[in-house]
């Protein structure tokens, strides 16, 4: 169904428009939330705040294409794992073994499949996680990363080097014990 | 130096590209064994517990409704008010003082020059309005014997005098005829050497105009009915100037004359100075009044 149609079916209220919007964008914006808590049950939690808010401010929406819809709902998304950390104040840097990051042309991520780089990320730890994804997924800035965070911007820089190194050596490791799919 | 700036620049660019390599790989990542069906009815468990903004009232229309309640409310004080401007009357300068109004019920003149009979609400001061009354049921009958005016008057003057005993209503006819009989049996004939003719206590114009009609068709004495004229112009700007509906009335008998032997008798001729004075005592009684005369309830702008 035309996504300006569902639009306009939520703006009315209309309770199948609501469900198909929802049966639609559910499983892409559950993937969001799991990257960002890091667990199933948190992240259908946000997963469903995130869409009670996007009904209750549908008015304010304007369609503006294809894309667009997803784009204002992983928006949403993001805000509420964001406040949901920050209730749970977990965002905290955790200090990590020293890692070397390799210098190789070719990132050892490339070889994974999305799937395989969602469990590692899942994996690393709440702070380098939302750094990560910020920066590397939602294309944030450190100075954003920082404002959002409530964090120096030298932190962000160097949690996201330490998130990169952490995947690399996770990542060895599973190709040393063959998890690698 | 500038070898290491390049290193660093060229390894920034890779990272770049493997972020955008990630993010197209994360962004098209699904979810595809979630259970829509269950996350669903908890979704709509939600929304049912909180109702959305489309379903919410609109805080406009509450505004619509509070203006349209203050409309209303407007138009009814309008009417309200022009309803009660109607039903009061013409006189929309109703005297504020109650003791002029009692005056002017009393007498039924204007005391001040003013014809206009005064129409207000008679529930506000009730004993004069009660004299008024009576008043006005002796003047209509100009022509009644002379005992019974004599008997209607004394009885406005107890009930004047005794507001305490006699505590009438406006419109109690009945009671105040009955007083009336009581008090008609109670009275003395006049004595000897006297008019019964003679009413007692305070008259007002129209019926001093009777009373004299009546006297000069038995007497023919000029000077006497000087006289009488002057106390009768006396007795009426005491009645007119008494402020107080208790004052009690004055039973000296009153001279009579007619207005054909008042237009016959000789001017009084005043001197310059004397009416200059005059005119000075009116204005600075007029200037004591605030503006207005003393017992019109008019208001009369100097």
């Amino acid at each position: 169904m035309e996504e300006a149609k569902l639009i306009h079916g939520c703006k009315n209220n209309q309770p199948w428009a609501q469900k198909a919007l929802f049966e639609q964008f559910a499983p892409s914006m559950m993937t969001v939330c799991k990257r960002y808590v890091g667990n199933q049950y948190d992240a259908e939690e946000c997963m469903l705040n995130g869409f009670l808010k996007f009904f209750q401010k549908i008015r304010g929406f304007e369609y503006r294409g294809t894309g667009s819809i997803s784009a204002y709902l992983r928006q949403i998304m993001v805000n509420e794992c964001l406040m949901q950390l920050r209730s749970l104040q977990i965002i905290i840097s955790e200090p990590i073994e020293d890692v070397t990051i390799s210098n190789d042309e070719q990132d050892p991520l490339d070889q994974l499949s999305a799937t395989e780089i969602m469990q590692l990320i899942m994996r690393l730890p709440t702070g380098y996680r939302v750094v990560f994804n910020l920066y590397v997924v939602e294309g944030m800035s450190h100075q954003q990363i920082a404002q959002i965070l409530n964090i120096k911007e030298g932190t962000s820089k160097s949690q996201l080097s330490k998130a990169r190194a952490l995947l690399q050596q996770m990542f060895i490791k599973m190709e040393n014990h063959g998890i690698k799919s | 130096m500038a070898s290491n700036h390049s290193n660093h620049h060229d390894q920034h660019d890779q990272h770049d590209q493997h972020d955008q390599h990630i993010k197209k790989k994360l962004l098209a990542l699904q979810q595809r064994d979630y259970d829509i069906q269950t996350g669903w009815q908890e979704l709509a468990t939600q929304l049912e517990k909180e109702p959305l903004p489309a379903t919410k009232k609109r805080p406009g229309l509450h505004m619509v409704t509070i203006w349209k309640m203050t409309a209303a409310a407007i138009v009814l004080l309008a009417a309200g008010f022009f309803t009660g401007r109607m039903s009061a009357g013409p006189e929309p300068n109703a005297p504020s003082d109650p003791t002029a109004h009692a005056a002017h019920a009393r007498t039924g003149k204007d005391p001040g020059g003013a014809t206009t009979t005064f129409t207000g609400p008679e529930t506000e001061i009730k004993k004069p309005t009660t004299a008024k009354k009576v008043e006005a049921q002796t003047i209509d009958l100009p022509q009644k014997p002379i005992q019974n005016l004599a008997t209607k008057r004394s009885a406005s003057t107890i009930n004047e005098a005794q507001p305490g005993n006699l505590s009438f209503q406006g419109n109690d006819k009945e009671k105040l005829k009955s007083i009336a009989k009581t008090r008609e049996s109670s009275i003395l004939p006049a004595p000897a050497g006297t008019d019964p003719s003679i009413p007692k206590g305070p008259i007002s114009k129209k019926e001093a105009s009777q009373y004299a009609a009546n006297r000069i068709a038995s007497s023919d004495n000029a000077f006497a009915a000087a006289d009488s004229i002057t106390n009768i112009t006396t007795t009426m700007q005491k009645e007119n100037n008494r402020s107080t509906a208790s004052i009690k009335t004055t039973h000296q008998p009153l001279p009579v004359m007619g207005l054909p032997t008042i237009n016959m008798l000789p001017t009084v001729q005043h001197d310059k100075a004397e009416i200059g004075i005059i005119k000075e005592s009116i204005y600075k009684k007029s200037e004591r009044q605030s503006g207005f005369s003393s017992n019109n309830p008019f208001k009369i702008r100097f």
